[in-house]
């Protein structure tokens, strides 16, 4: 089995946002949201010697994502290869994910009810391309691979050249997208985007809202399918997680 | 050059074989030592030494990058000169790791009827007023505003506007809109409602470049030279038809058809690229088609032309062309004047996601950055009482106004400079999303300063203060 990695090289990345422009337009995300966003850090030094750099996010497909067991449905579930997905016709756009996500790389798309994250663009990926953000970036900026592999790229540049992941004491939920530069980055980077401790929503928060949905949508039958495919995909879900 | 040429640190073998006026350079910049450029540059005479060091060590695998756009203080020509001498110093002509040489490809002929002679010359003043202006280069645009404005030499009654928004990017506003005035007729052939469509007599709306043929791009200047061809992707939306269509149906309808002897831009395209060995299909499958380049002296040939284009045949370090036209024939430094007491020098620049005032209305790019703000110091800020994020108005030396942009306090900038990106705080109603979004470097750009030697307008001479705080946060 493939272990997916993306690896992002802050001393390549010049802040352009192609990466964010293709997924926005390889997955239809609208506006004010972003499945991987590109955000400037600080600047540190003093004119004119002074060093920024450009954090590069979106979901870290992590080891331990807390995404996973926030979601009252199942419909987040990480797959064999590692990748953290989200069943649409089981999510019901609750948002326990989203606040669940130390990381910020969910949000619920309002057009279709849903929430959305990065997926590695597995669809792409079955198809045998690349992420739309790596196929796009102009400066060699995003490497995505398989760690399993040692002839990789990201492999060498996480086994062999020191690219990080971005933790904290408190938060070390094993992501797999990764950074490589300079010690200055890593320091801005860190004291800019340190990853937040994951809130949780109160079940009953989740179940009311849920209820209103309901109420408003009267899809009885369709919540019957979707029950059972629920509970399939928990199992299911859970057999993929130990393999 | 000083550093280069006092310790003979330069390419001796290289400018005796390729180069004249070497004596006359020696002894020119016999007055500009290290400890001269340091009060002027702010870096230390010991670290400009160690520069000159680094890239004698590193000739000829030296770049000097010209930058993106060079008109600052009307003197460019003057130092966009220094920088090529100095890149000759280094032997980088030619050479592996310097400049690139270009490399010509053998492009097709369309012949045209000639064109009739005009008895009163252009009116921009490229090649006449500006001797170095190229006329065929895209002529002076500040040179058209002008000759517009004072009738000189010869009334000019009629614009037509293609490929550029002569209100966004032209600087001296209040020029183009009184020439705008004084023009009988102008029509417009643009993408977006920009602010000019609301001055125009008859609009002509193109269609966006995904959705055209635009003429095959050449590159001559790269290390292999490329055709790259530019296809729709769908067909024009609305009303909206092609630049080329466009073109040649003025054209037929004025009766000059014989000025666009071809069907269609494939017919066009297709003989263009007949020389090159490529068909169009083939073209258009790959998008570009990369040719063999000859960008070393070493792999010069005969075909390839002078390596030199200039009158000698070589770089000519003193030039008695700028001597002839009673220039300065090597590069004199002029003093750059300070911003005034309470005043900042204002620049400009882009941003990647950004391109000139065209992108701002985009709604994906408009989401990534939907105005600009103004850089200034975190120091001038403080002293200025204004804060991060908070909006103000900027007025400059001649009491014009921007419209409210937001601070962006940083340490990455001079504490005299005031930056902003280009191309926001449009003035055009019909571009919904960017519409008086931030604000435009260009209004306050009233003052220019002209390049003697080529006609250039050179833009950073305009100082801003901040006028007024409101309070409000972004
Ligand atoms: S980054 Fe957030 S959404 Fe992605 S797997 Fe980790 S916890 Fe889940
Ligand atoms: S496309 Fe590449 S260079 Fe541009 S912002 Fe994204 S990662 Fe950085």
């Amino acid at each position: 089995m493939p272990r997916f990695a993306m690896v992002i090289d802050q001393e390549r990345c010049v802040g352009c946002q192609s990466c964010t422009v293709a997924c926005k337009s390889e997955w239809d995300v609208p506006n004010g949201f972003a499945r991987t966003r590109v955000r400037q850090t600080g600047v540190v030094g003093s004119f004119p010697k002074l060093t920024t750099s450009f954090y590069v996010s979106q979901c870290n497909h992590c080891d331990r994502p807390t995404c996973v067991p926030a979601c009252p449905t199942g419909a987040t579930y990480q797959d064999k290869t590692g990748i953290v997905r989200v069943n649409r016709d089981l999510c019901i756009g609750c948002g326990a994910c989203v606040a669940a996500c130390p990381y910020g790389a969910r949000y619920v798309n309002a057009k279709i009810g849903k929430v959305d994250k990065c997926d590695f663009c597995a669809s792409r990926l079955e198809n045998g391309l690349q992420p739309a953000c790596v196929a796009t970036c102009p400066a060699h900026a995003k490497v995505f691979g398989n760690l399993e592999d040692s002839s990789s790229e990201a492999f060498q540049l996480v086994y062999r050249q020191g690219a990080h992941r971005v933790e904290t004491t408190q938060v070390a939920i094993g992501p797999n997208v990764y950074y490589a530069g300079k010690p200055e980055h890593t320091e801005l980077l860190m004291a800019g985007f340190a990853p937040q401790l994951p809130r949780t929503i109160a079940p009953g928060k989740i179940w009311s809202s849920l209820l209103n949905k309901f109420v408003f949508l009267a899809v009885g039958a369709t919540f019957l399918g979707q029950a059972v495919a629920f509970f399939r995909q928990l199992s299911v879900g859970e057999k993929q997680f130990e393999d | 050059m000083n550093v280069l040429i006092s310790e003979n640190l330069y390419d001796n073998e290289y400018i005796s074989q390729y180069a004249t006026g070497m004596k006359e350079l020696e002894e020119h910049v016999k007055q500009f030592p290290p400890e001269w450029a340091e009060p002027i540059t702010e870096i230390s005479a010991a670290q400009i030494r160690d520069t000159a060091h680094a890239m004698a060590e590193a000739k000829p695998a030296v770049a000097i990058h010209p930058g993106r756009h060079v008109t600052w203080y009307g003197d460019d020509t003057q130092r966009a000169r220094a920088m090529a001498i100095l890149t000759a110093l280094l032997g980088a002509y030619g050479r592996k790791g310097g400049m690139f040489l270009p490399t010509k490809v053998k492009q097709g002929r369309i012949p045209l009827p000639s064109f009739p002679e005009s008895e009163r010359g252009r009116a921009d003043g490229a090649g006449s007023k500006y001797p170095l202006a190229t006329e065929e280069s895209q002529g002076l645009t500040q040179g058209l505003v002008q000759a517009t404005l004072t009738a000189n030499p010869y009334p000019i009654k009629g614009w037509v506007v293609y490929g550029q928004s002569v209100l966004e990017s032209i600087p001296q506003r209040q020029n183009t809109l009184k020439a705008i005035e004084q023009l009988e007729f102008m029509a417009v052939v643009d993408v977006l409602p920009v602010e000019q469509v609301n001055y125009a007599d008859i609009v002509l709306p193109e269609a966006t470049y995904l959705e055209r043929y635009d003429p095959p791009h050449i590159v001559t200047t790269a290390k292999r030279p490329y055709v790259a061809v530019r296809q729709p992707a769908i067909e024009p939306l609305y009303e909206s038809k092609p630049g080329w269509w466009i073109a040649k149906q003025m054209a037929s309808r004025l009766g000059l058809s014989d000025y666009f002897p071809w069907k269609d831009p494939d017919d066009h395209l297709s003989r263009l690229i007949q020389p090159l060995g490529i068909n169009l299909a083939e073209l258009k499958s790959l998008g570009a088609v990369a040719f063999d380049g000859h960008p070393y002296i070493d792999d010069r040939t005969e075909a390839d032309g002078p390596v030199f284009p200039t009158q000698s045949g070589k770089i000519e370090l003193f030039s008695s062309v700028l001597k002839d036209l009673k220039f300065d024939p090597l590069p004199q430094f002029t003093a750059v004047e300070p911003p005034p007491q309470g005043y900042l020098r204002l620049i400009y620049g882009r941003a990647p996601m950004h391109s000139f005032s065209r992108s701002e209305n985009n709604s994906w790019l408009n989401d990534l950055m939907p105005e600009n703000q103004v850089w200034v110091h975190t120091q001038i800020a403080a002293k200025f009482g204004v804060q991060d994020g908070q909006r103000i108005i900027l007025e400059n030396q001649d009491g014009a106004k921007s419209l409210p942009i937001a601070v962006r306090a940083t340490e990455a900038i001079r504490s005299d400079c005031a930056y902003m990106v280009h191309g926001f705080g449009a003035q055009g109603q019909g571009l919904t999303k960017a519409y008086k979004k931030g604000a435009s470097d260009t209004q306050l750009i009233t003052r220019v300063a002209i390049d003697p030697i080529m006609g250039a307008t050179g833009m950073r001479v305009n100082f801003v203060r901040v006028l007024s705080a409101d309070g409000e946060r972004s």
